[in-house]
């Protein structure tokens, strides 16, 4: 069983990336759209702790990020995250052997494939994600947010993990 | 649960995944449980959002100038443009504002001011990009606020609370595609539907204006208070921008600059006026 102190840490990440997401992060626009931090990570989650910590991580972030926007089904984004971290878990080992770089490029690409995720499901449910006017800027954005993110990140997934998971982070 | 060691990761993807789904069915179902915890969550977070856009008020206005420089800037010189073409018709609009004014006294047309209203304040914006249609606003149901209720500035119209919790409300803007709006042509007198297009893209009308009828550019476009409309009569919507024909049907489609500020909203109107049924 997964140790008191690994749940403790993850549980503090989650709730404190949830409160910066929605209170600051929505705040401050890049080139006109709202940043997701969470779906980033999330795949840190995945490639710092493996496809199974990734999609619990995914999970509870992406359901977290559900309940105060009542205008899309609850569980749309847990959908998105988690599957986009379990994906990212796979690759951990491809990351473990070949370094930074290719792991700020896999955050990235893992995070727009989460959004890319969401707006499929999004469009599934009769959103209008594809239609944004500015789709094109959101993937961009989180490609850019992801890649900037992606060391922090990884360094404070693999913080939560705990010294006994061999994190790509470190 | 972080996941046990002993069980396999795609079980545990798989057991996720059917939680989602059970949820995601919970949800359509309108389970009253998921909506108290979304409402309460709604709630809880209201203020935290709100105190995080008060504080960093300073650095958003710094961050919007820094990046969004090139819009600006094209922006401003719409703007000047649009000013010294606003002047020379000003002269001519004069006419038909009093005209109009006319208009409505024979038509008997309700004023907005005398519904009652609650002022509110935006107490956050769109939480993700996909989110671009919906505000919140401080007020809720302890407010008197209902669901359906429209939504204004002095500008004209904004929108309809699409969701009301005790102490907050999600307002559906117009720019939503999913908003249809029943409009009037305030100087032609032609009734449409409307509806949006996104964030900053023009409002649409593209449903019941004959090619027949004529549309100048610049004509003032306002809600129709028609029938079963979800919005009284003379909101102002906005102004015509661009005339064209239609598709297949013989229609023409109207895009049309909306009159309220949507990128800047700080307050916003309340109207305690009900949907006719």
């Amino acid at each position: 069983m997964i140790g008191w102190g690994t749940g403790a840490r993850w549980a503090l990440v989650v709730a404190a990336a949830f409160v910066v997401q929605i209170g600051l992060v929505t705040q401050i626009r890049v080139f006109g759209v709202v940043p997701d931090t969470l779906v980033v990570l999330s795949v840190c989650a995945g490639l710092s702790g493996g496809p199974q910590r990734g999609a619990v991580v995914g999970f509870w972030l992406g359901i977290l990020f559900d309940l105060p926007r009542p205008m899309h089904p609850l569980g749309i984004s847990a959908l998105a995250y988690l599957v986009v971290a379990a994906l990212a878990g796979v690759a951990q080992a491809v990351v473990l052997q070949s370094g930074r770089l290719m792991s700020i490029v896999i955050v990235a690409a893992c995070s727009v494939f989460g959004v890319l995720v969401f707006a499929v499901e999004s469009a599934m449910f009769g959103g209008h994600a594809f239609a944004n006017p500015q789709f094109g800027t959101i993937l961009l954005t989180t490609a850019l947010v992801g890649a900037v993110l992606a060391r922090p990140g990884l360094r404070l997934a693999g913080w939560a993990d705990g010294p006994d998971v061999r994190s790509v982070a470190k | 649960m972080l996941g046990s060691p002993r069980r396999r990761p795609r079980t545990t993807v798989a057991i996720l995944i059917l939680a989602t789904f059970t949820l995601m069915t919970a949800n359509a179902k309108d389970v009253p449980v998921l909506k108290s915890v979304r409402s309460g969550v709604i709630d809880a977070f209201g203020p935290i959002g709100r105190g995080f856009r008060t504080a960093t008020k300073p650095i958003r206005s710094w961050w919007g100038g820094a990046t969004d420089y090139d819009r600006l800037e094209s922006e401003n010189a719409r703007l000047r443009n649009e000013v010294g073409r606003l002047r020379a018709k000003q002269q001519a609009n004069a006419d038909a504002v009093s005209e109009l004014a006319r208009l409505k006294e024979q038509e008997g047309i309700g004023f907005v001011g005398t519904i009652d209203s609650v002022l509110a304040q935006v107490a956050t914006g769109p939480y993700s990009s996909f989110d671009d249609n919906r505000i919140q606003i401080d007020h809720g149901s302890r407010s008197g606020l209902t669901v359906g209720m429209p939504v204004v500035t002095s500008g004209g119209l904004v929108g309809i609370l699409s969701s009301v919790t005790p102490g907050r409300a999600i307002v559906q803007l117009v720019t939503d595609p999913d908003l249809h709006v029943s409009v009037k042509l305030a100087a032609s007198g032609n009734y449409a539907i409307g509806h949006g297009n996104g964030p900053s893209r023009p409002f649409v009308v593209d449903d019941g204006v004959e090619l027949a009828a004529r549309v100048d550019v610049g004509e003032s476009v306002v809600t129709s208070g028609l029938g079963s409309a979800r919005f009284p009569a003379d909101i102002p919507v906005g102004v015509v921008r661009k005339v064209s024909r239609g598709g297949a049907d013989l229609s023409q489609v109207l895009d049309v600059d909306l009159a309220a500020d949507l990128v800047r909203l700080d307050y916003v109107r309340v109207l305690k006026w009900r949907e006719r049924s």
